[in-house]
């Protein structure tokens, strides 16, 4: 049955004053750690721990696996394209913010993580506490100038498979933030056995390798940043290879970014966006039919924050142009607005939402959609002696993305008439004090989500397809965090992430796994420091995945192996140890594991990297 | 004993040594009879195309043994006697041989890619003239295969090639279908431009003992016959014997805001003489303004001779209906048949004697064994949405 705006605004209404005289507003609770970073008002439980990245490296996988609940699923291949997605969610299900703006995505689908610039990252945290995203989303953090050490400091790198990278920061004076730029290429000419080859008769088994073709990636990206303003630009050009290894094969995606966060006074963001995404296959070489076109999204919001209130608007739009067949246009528009407001009652909390959105789009031919939304969170903490405990429940709604309304892919069409997914989680949150006293709390979130009206692709008998709300699915999970230091030159950091996700749609894969998501996810990393020296190791293992919605085809297991060594480069006796420029090797994925996250695009195998940073 | 007895041991004597005398060819070809089943082989997807699969559905008893080594989700299905083939499509191009009494383990798996093919070479189909000799139809490719489908080695599977490419201006005419008749094998060409059937459809024959193109059409320049119709997507040797008829769906192209299929109603039910070639549309699809049963999608011949046509709306929420052909007022009607075979998802339908096998997409993928006659409806439950489906032999001693 579908339910109609009208009894949904009631729902919503009904939903926020029937709540009113059940909570009162504690106005001598001040805004909690971190709410000024986040886009909207913020609700309360433990704060999570926030986890120090290791930007020494430029791979933002290597940086980002650690986090628990976070999958990450990349198109192979150094600085390709990586979806995060979180506690089982899709890509489209979680949104990524950095220093508390949200990142514009392509028509609304996941962020692709490789257009940021790696090495501004400092640290990053998963929140299933104020998220917008169904599943939570992920806080990604660069590091207050006033923390360096350096106002300047350039570096560079080479590795396997053509990667190269630069680097430069820059502490602007007078406190006006800084600066970052950041310019990485690869070849991602690694080799790989090719069974679609055509027949050799040199090779009749096909077991001679052969080099990657049409991998390469390149990013340029800029950040400049301060106190919770910034300005970000990247421009990613990654060519797609087929599955066939083509020699011929041009097919390249090119995405521009261009996003500003402003913070005024007073408690106010502005966030401005724009989005070009340009994919090329003039030869034909991943579809049947050349193809050439441009997506174009832009973004402007306004968020305000005042006591337990917060007000956001919206106002986006989206932009498709396809130069090989011109009458294949698309303009859609669509404004947000979204009313939050808080309670809270000694170690309870309520945070009611309720979003109106309004969207249009050209040729008129095409419905207009005018969607109301409510959220809501509910938590308590309870708190032992030995541990802090959070219980919560959120519900959440996600608006379908232009995409999945409007887009044109060939024999894909979007829906306009696509309404939007619905979750209800129940986490329970505990940060359990640790036995040895230089370590940090162990973290583990136990959590269950149902999803309804989940939206997921369909097929007709001649293969057209929409997007659909048919899918219903259940995911349980149990993540654990450890971040422990045996000894003041040791840090051990582990991860443990077990999840079961359920398909419970009425029809034939009820009961199966969601394809794209890995039963068991560890991490563990092992470093030792000995003044300037730094040594490490780390294992990232992912098992249990399926790459289709039957389980049909199960991916393989990921074992990956690596090792570090960083150190000084003395360049003169006269310099402060801390002055030197640091080199760092790294070996990484050393028993060269075979595997791919995306069916027939695999992940390099053992490669190595070797990096130089100068603080000037 | 009895002399009832005594008779009956006399008359068996000469059996009994009939059956001691039999010479090995004839022993094997007894027991082997016995030992034989029909199974309908089928193509399988994923219902979002994230995988595909074969399945075997017994004709006895309707059993089925499903999700048989799993692959990618463009695949098509072609039996052979007591063998099969999966043709893994655009991307995939191989050739993956089956005996039919071990469906989940392949003989082979062969490549169907030239070295200096630029594109997919997309096969489509591989049809058996002979036990050492098949022809392989390359959808992507200007250049048909001929093939030893019996090859131990990749190395022995390509024993030549027929240049097709002067069939269309772009060098690659869209072999789509291809069947045996007469000694020749005849070829459907698309010729498509952009996905789009802007050309009639031509008919080409090969003569299998020479592998030169016949000319079927003297009055004109070209080897090749015209056909009174679009994008012909199948084609098959009627029950008589004495003609071929071919299914075209006329294709189509989207809509200016490319929200919608619009089909091209240029399409029918074609018969051709293999007496003197000549052709006559048996049933048109109609005008965009009147198109009485919508864009044709599937046909089949019964035994009795009687045509079936499946046809409907191409578009995403459309289905297909069966539809009962009468020849002598170039009309089909749908009227009587069961509401089992009306607004379905229909995703391919094919004959065996004298049943329909239709396949059904949707929440619940099935096949549907329709009897006309009887008529009577079996339903056969999948896990997965059948996309082609196949008959061949299988013995349970292999």
């Amino acid at each position: 049955m579908q339910r109609q705006p009208r009894a949904r605004t009631i729902f919503a209404i009904a939903l926020y004053w029937l709540s009113l005289p059940c909570f009162s507003t504690d106005s001598s609770r001040g805004p909690i750690q971190g709410a000024t970073e986040l886009p909207l008002l913020t609700t309360e439980g433990d704060p999570a721990t926030v986890y120090t990245l290791d930007t020494a490296t430029p791979d933002i996988r290597s940086q980002l696996q650690a986090l628990p609940g976070l999958t990450l699923r990349s198109s192979g291949g150094l600085g390709a394209y990586t979806e995060s997605s979180l506690r089982g969610g899709s890509g489209r299900q979680s949104f990524v913010l950095l220093n508390g703006v949200t990142l514009l995505t392509a028509g609304g689908e996941a962020l692709n993580l490789s257009l940021l610039p790696t090495a501004a990252l400092s640290s990053a945290r998963v929140d299933t506490q104020s998220n917008s995203g169904l599943s939570g989303d992920l806080l990604l953090f660069s590091k207050p100038s006033s923390e360096y050490t350096h106002n300047t400091v350039i570096g560079g790198g080479v590795g396997s498979f053509g990667e190269i990278q630069m680097s430069g920061r820059y502490a602007l004076p007078h406190d006006s933030g800084t600066l970052f730029v950041q310019a990485r290429k690869a070849q991602n000419d690694f080799s790989l056995r090719n069974p679609l080859k055509p027949y050799d008769p040199n090779d009749p088994e096909r077991l001679r390798e052969e080099a990657r073709q049409n991998a390469s990636t390149r990013n340029v990206s800029g950040l400049w940043t301060r106190a919770g303003q910034l300005l970000l630009i990247s421009d990613n050009v990654e060519q797609i290879p087929n599955p066939r290894n083509s020699g011929n094969n041009r097919a390249e995606l090119r995405t521009q970014l261009m996003q500003a966060g402003l913070r005024l006074a007073g408690d106010h963001q502005v966030r401005l966006g724009y989005l070009n995404e340009r994919f090329r296959d003039h030869e034909a070489q991943l579809a049947q039919i050349a193809t050439d076109t441009s997506n174009q999204t832009y973004s402007a919001a306004w968020t305000h924050e005042a006591g337990p209130w917060a007000w956001e608007s919206e106002l986006s739009a989206f932009a498709t142009r396809d130069s090989k067949r011109p009458q294949a246009t698309l303009d859609a528009q669509r404004l947000r607005l979204q009313l939050a407001r808080h309670w809270h009652v000694n170690h309870s909390g309520l945070r009611l939402a309720s979003q109106l959105l309004w969207e249009g789009a050209k040729p008129t031919s095409r419905a207009q959609n005018v969607d109301i939304s409510p959220g809501f969170d509910a938590w308590h903490i309870l708190p032992f002696s030995a541990a802090s405990t959070t219980l919560r429940l959120q519900y959440r709604e996600r608006v379908p993305t232009f995409f999945e309304r409007y887009g044109n892919r060939g024999l894909f069409q979007g829906n306009p008439k696509l309404r939007t997914e619905q979750a209800l989680s129940l986490t329970s949150e505990w940060q359990i004090k640790s036995a040895f006293s230089s370590s940090a709390p162990l973290n583990i979130a136990l959590f269950h989500r149902w999803l309804w009206h989940g939206i997921t692709p369909q097929y007709n008998a001649r293969g057209t397809g929409q997007s659909t709300n048919a899918a219903k699915a259940q995911v349980t999970g149990v993540t654990a965090f450890h971040h422990w230091q045996p000894m003041s030159a040791w840090s051990v950091r582990g991860r443990i992430d077990w999840q079961n996700t359920v398909d419970t749609s009425r029809n034939t894969v009820h009961g199966k796994q969601l394809p794209g998501r890995p039963e068991w996810v560890v991490n563990a990393q092992l470093e030792h420091q000995q003044g300037l020296w730094r040594q490490g190791y780390s294992f990232h293992f992912e098992d249990g995945a399926f790459y289709d919605s039957p389980n049909l085809l199960r991916a393989p297991t990921v074992r990956e192996h690596t090792l570090y060594l960083a150190g000084p480069l003395r360049l003169s006796r006269g310099r402060a140890g801390g002055d030197d420029p640091r080199w760092r090797v790294e070996a990484c994925n050393l028993t060269d594991n075979r595997h791919a996250r995306f069916n027939g695009f695999p992940e390099p195998g053992r490669h190595y990297r070797l990096s130089l940073e100068i603080p000037l | 004993m009895t002399l009832q007895k005594k008779l009956i041991a006399t008359l068996s004597l000469p059996l009994f040594l009939n059956a001691c005398f039999l010479d090995e060819d004839e022993r094997n070809s007894s027991r082997l009879a016995d030992d034989l089943s029909h199974v309908a082989v089928v193509a399988t997807r994923a219902a979002d195309y994230s995988s595909g699969a074969h399945a075997l559905v017994s004709i006895d008893d309707n059993s089925v043994q499903q999700n048989l080594d799993p692959t990618g989700s463009d695949i098509a299905i072609r039996a052979d006697g007591d063998v099969f083939y999966r043709i893994g499509r655009y991307g995939t191009d191989t050739v993956t041989r089956y005996a039919s009494a071990n469906p989940d383990t392949p003989i082979y798996t062969y490549s169907t890619q030239d070295p200096d093919d630029v594109a997919s070479s997309n096969p489509y189909d591989i049809i058996s003239v002979e036990d050492n000799k098949a022809y392989l139809l390359r959808y992507g490719a200007g250049k048909m295969w001929i093939v030893n489908p019996s090859a131990a080695t990749e190395g022995d599977f390509k024993t030549g090639e027929i240049d097709l490419t002067g069939f269309d201006a772009d060098g690659v005419p869209e072999m789509a279908a291809a069947t045996e008749a007469a000694g020749l094998l005849f070829v459907v060409l698309q010729r498509l431009s952009f996905f789009d059937a802007v050309a009639p459809s031509l008919l080409v024959a090969i003569d299998i003992s020479t592998d030169e193109i016949v000319d079927l059409d003297p009055n004109s320049a070209s080897l090749a016959l015209e056909l009174p119709a679009y994008n012909a997507s199948a084609i098959q040797v009627r029950e008589n014997g004495a003609e071929l008829i071919i299914l075209a769906d006329g294709g189509g192209s989207f809509s200016a805001d490319y929200s919608q299929y619009n089909p091209r109603y240029d399409g029918g039910i074609v018969q051709v003489s293999l007496a003197d070639f000549s052709t006559a549309l048996l049933l048109d699809d109609g005008t965009e303004a009147n198109a009485p049963y919508g864009q044709f999608m599937g046909l089949a011949e019964l035994q009795n001779g009687q045509l079936w046509l499946l046809a409907g709306d191409p578009n995403f929420g459309g289905t297909q209906s069966l539809f009962a052909v009468d020849e002598a007022t170039q009309s089909a009607s749908n009227a009587g048949l069961p509401a089992d075979t009306q607004n379905q998802q229909v995703t391919t339908m094919t004959s065996n004697d004298n049943e329909l096998w239709m396949g059904v997409a949707g929440n619940s993928p099935q096949i549907l064994r329709f009897n006309p006659a009887t008529p009577s409806i079996t339903t056969i439950p999948l896990e997965l949405v059948p996309l082609a489906i196949d008959f061949a032999e299988t013995r349970a001693d292999n």
